[in-house]
Parts: C-alpha cells; sequence; structure tokens
C-alpha cells in the first residue's frame, strides 16, 4: 500500500492499493483516518470481488452461472450489483449489457488482464449477438436471479461503479469526514468535500500522473467516471480489441470515442453513460442529448466535445 | 347561430369530423399538411437545441499545462481546505465556464492538483 500527502491548507491523505484488477485509492482530509478509510475500502472491495468476478471460482455469479436455467438465491450485495446492471441495460437500450460474459471470454478476455497480456494471442474469435440483459429474471421478493442456459454474465464496469460508490459512503460515515475513491478513475465522493471540491484529473488513462493530464476538474458530490478504447486491450487473432463490447455484434466497439467522462448523481450514474457513449458512436451526442450527466467526449481525432455542462477547457 | 370569419379554423376542424365528402377529405390533406410542416419545424428546432447544447472545441487547447503544476504526485501542493459544508448545494471551485445546461452536478475546472486521474484503467 502506497501513502501520499497532498499540502495546502489542510492536507489530504492518499492511500493507494491493487484489487479487483486495477488501482483502489483512497483519499480523505484527515490523516488519524487514512488507514482505517484504507482498510474499510480493501474489505469492501474483497466483499464485491467474491460476489461479482467472473474470474474467481469461488464467486457468487460463478455459483449462478452453474445453476444457468434454474433461479439461485443470492446475496444482497450480488442482487443489488445485479439490479444496478440490468437497470443501467434499460436506461441505455441495451447498449451497456450484463450478458455479454461469453462474447468478452470469446474475445479472450477471460482472465485477470495481466494474464491475458501475458499469454500469446488466440485463434480470431466467432462473433455474435449476446443473449440480451431482458433474459436475466430478478426476483426481489426471494432474492433470486434465473438466466438462461449458456449465458454468463459480465458486470464489469457497473460493479466496479457500485464498489464505488457504496465504500465512499461507507468510508464517510464510519470516518465522519469527507472521502474520495477511486477504482482505476471511478470516482465515487461522499461527505463533506474540501472547499474547493475534490480535484479530478482527466486523461486517457488512469495512470497518467497528476502533472500531465488533460483537464481538472472539481467534484463536490456524487461521481466521476470514465471509459477508454485505448487501455485494457490485448490481441484477439491478428488485431487489437479491447474490454467495451456492443451487444448487437458481441465485438469490441469502434474507437469512433477513445475518451468518454462523465458526472452523476452516483459513480454508477457517470460510468453507465460514458460506457453507452463509447458503445453509441457517432449517436452519442443526440442520445446524450436524453440525460442529465455532464459528459466530455474526445473522439478518435482528437476533437474534444462537452455536453450538458462539463466545462469547456481553458486555451492553453 | 352563424361562425364568425375569424372562427374559420373551428370551421375546418368541425368539418373534418365527416371525412366523407370531398370537401373533408380536402380539408383532412390540408391539415396532414399543416400537422407535417409542425412535426419538421419541431424536429429542426430539436437539432438545433442539440447543437447549442453539444459545444465542441478543437484540440490543442487543454488546459493542463496552465491549471497544473508538473511533477509527479508526491509531496506537492494539491485539493486543501476543510469545509463544514455538505456538498449539496453543488457550488464548487472557481473557474467554471459557464456552459449551458450546467447542473449542481455539473464539474467545475479546478486550479488545484488532481489526488486522482480519471481515464481509462489498463491495469
Amino acid at each position: 500500500m502506497s501513502a501520499d500527502r497532498h499540502g495546502g491548507e489542510r492536507q489530504l491523505m492518499i492511500r493507494s492499493f491493487r484489487a479487483i484488477g486495477t488501482t483502489a485509492t483512497v483519499v480523505v482530509q484527515d490523516a488519524a483516518v487514512a488507514d482505517k478509510a484504507a482498510r474499510i475500502l480493501a474489505a469492501d472491495l474483497e466483499e464485491i470481488d467474491l460476489a461479482c468476478s467472473r474470474f474467481r471460482p469461488d464467486s457468487e455469479l460463478q455459483t449462478v452461472h452453474a445453476h444457468a436455467g434454474a433461479p439461485v438465491q443470492v446475496s444482497a450485495l450480488l442482487f443489488e450489483a445485479l439490479r444496478v446492471a440490468v437497470d443501467a441495460a434499460e436506461r441505455t437500450g441495451g447498449a451497456v449489457d450484463p450478458t455479454i460474459g461469453n462474447a468478452i471470454a470469446a474475445l479472450g478476455y477471460d482472465a485477470d488482464l495481466d494474464e491475458v497480456l501475458a499469454r500469446p494471442a488466440g485463434p480470431p474469435p466467432v462473433l455474435g449477438p449476446v443473449a440480451g440483459y431482458a433474459h436475466v429474471q430478478l426476483n426481489p421478493a426471494d432474492r433470486t436471479v434465473r438466466i438462461p442456459r449458456g449465458v454468463r454474465l459480465d458486470l464489469g464496469s457497473t460493479a466496479k461503479a457500485l464498489a464505488a460508490d457504496r465504500a465512499a459512503a461507507r468510508i464517510a460515515q464510519a470516518v465522519g469526514s469527507g472521502v474520495l475513491v477511486s477504482l482505476g478513475g471511478d470516482v465515487a465522493v461522499a461527505g463533506a468535500p474540501p472547499t474547493a471540491g475534490w480535484a479530478v484529473g482527466i486523461a486517457r488513462e488512469s495512470s497518467v500522473p497528476a502533472g500531465s493530464v488533460d483537464q481538472v476538474v472539481a467534484i463536490t458530490r456524487g461521481g466521476l467516471a470514465s471509459s477508454a478504447t485505448s487501455v485494457r486491450a490485448w490481441k484477439a487473432g491478428d488485431r487489437e480489441v479491447h474490454h467495451i463490447l456492443d451487444p448487437r455484434s458481441g465485438d469490441s466497439v469502434a474507437p469512433y470515442w477513445v475518451l468518454v467522462s462523465a458526472t452523476g448523481a452516483s459513480c454508477v450514474e457517470a460510468n453507465v453513460v460514458t460506457t453507452a457513449a463509447v458503445v453509441w458512436g457517432p449517436e452519442a451526442l443526440e442520445k446524450l442529448a436524453g440525460f442529465a450527466q455532464s459528459v466530455r467526449l474526445v473522439r478518435a481525432d482528437g476533437e474534444v466535445f462537452s455536453v450538458n455542462g462539463w466545462p469547456r477547457e481553458l486555451a492553453a | 347561430m352563424g361562425v364568425p370569419p375569424s372562427r374559420g379554423p373551428r370551421t375546418q376542424m368541425s368539418a373534418q369530423r365527416n371525412p366523407n365528402t370531398p370537401t373533408g377529405r380536402d380539408q383532412a390533406r390540408a391539415r396532414l399538411g399543416n400537422l407535417t410542416r409542425i412535426a419538421l419545424l419541431a424536429s429542426a428546432g430539436a437539432t438545433v437545441g442539440i447543437g447549442i447544447v453539444v459545444a465542441h472545441e478543437h484540440p490543442g487547447k487543454s488546459a493542463a499545462g496552465a491549471t497544473t503544476s508538473g511533477g509527479s504526485t508526491e509531496g506537492t501542493a494539491g485539493t486543501a481546505g476543510s469545509s463544514g459544508d455538505t456538498g449539496d448545494s453543488g457550488t464548487v471551485s472557481s473557474g467554471n465556464t459557464g456552459n449551458s445546461g450546467a447542473s449542481s452536478l455539473s464539474p467545475s475546472i479546478s486550479s488545484q492538483r488532481p489526488s486522482v486521474t480519471s481515464g481509462g484503467s489498463g491495469r
């Protein structure tokens, strides 16, 4: 676990560590609570991983896969993650669909990315449309889920955003002060923010250092998420693919947008829009007019678009 | 009771209720034409609205150099200041360009050093 201090009127304390296949970061305004905040985040992420991972053989999601075709009672956490995923699919007209599990595995993303990148590219994948979220049956009365035989789910982006929202809320309540949680660049904040808000850098990769980002914005509540097509990419056959799939084709989306960032009432709200916009491609600007989230989109040619109040960048 | 000339449209509306006459069919066609024109105007208006909402700008105008300091993330000035504000107002720091469509959840430009970066997550 690495630590960092940011100076100013009141120093921000940062803790970062690896979890759920990405970098988890928690930022607090009181040094005395930084370690406690990091412990809560780590515990939260272990819970979400055990519930939602499609890589861990012992995850609850694998139990749902193993009993496909029959209703399976699941934990409150997995049920919530499933509900969020199906809700995202409904709100985006299926652009963000949890039934892409088989499709993304067919493209070669069937293990942690480090493992995928370390092995040679497989044969060209056989692609096709996914089953569709409408086939995921959720019954809140007995907290069961039923998926069709042969379908596998990928809760990927929505589960990560949900994890950020949950952790931020729990940490803020536990430590009694404001907190920022970032999971690979999916950001949730809770509690009282710093006076100037939480500063978040926007860049094509979350690993870009603070001094090299494209833009710095401040948020005071809710969440901020980004989706990019230039990272989390690997070879499938003789071509490069990435992790954002078009459910209609089962293939990774042609990178019309290379980076989409959005804010929302939660990290989930922001994440749903950024993922959908990548899938929508050229139609995203028109479709985003129907959403409340502020969005920044970077097209493959480098042109930047601001939608619904995302601040335009200042001339250098 | 007669209908005054100025109430002509109402007369047309009444006549449309009996479309099985040549006059009724003509009036129905005229009304359909009007509705089509209204729909086209509404569609054009929506397109203009989207154009207003979507503000695009050219690459290479990044504020990064002006608003952030260089160097690594360690030991440098960053976001700071405590507040008893719950954040519910959504008020954010200075630098907001005031784009149309901004909501209380819209971010604002910040001159602070970012604590984290949001972008694609390669690992």
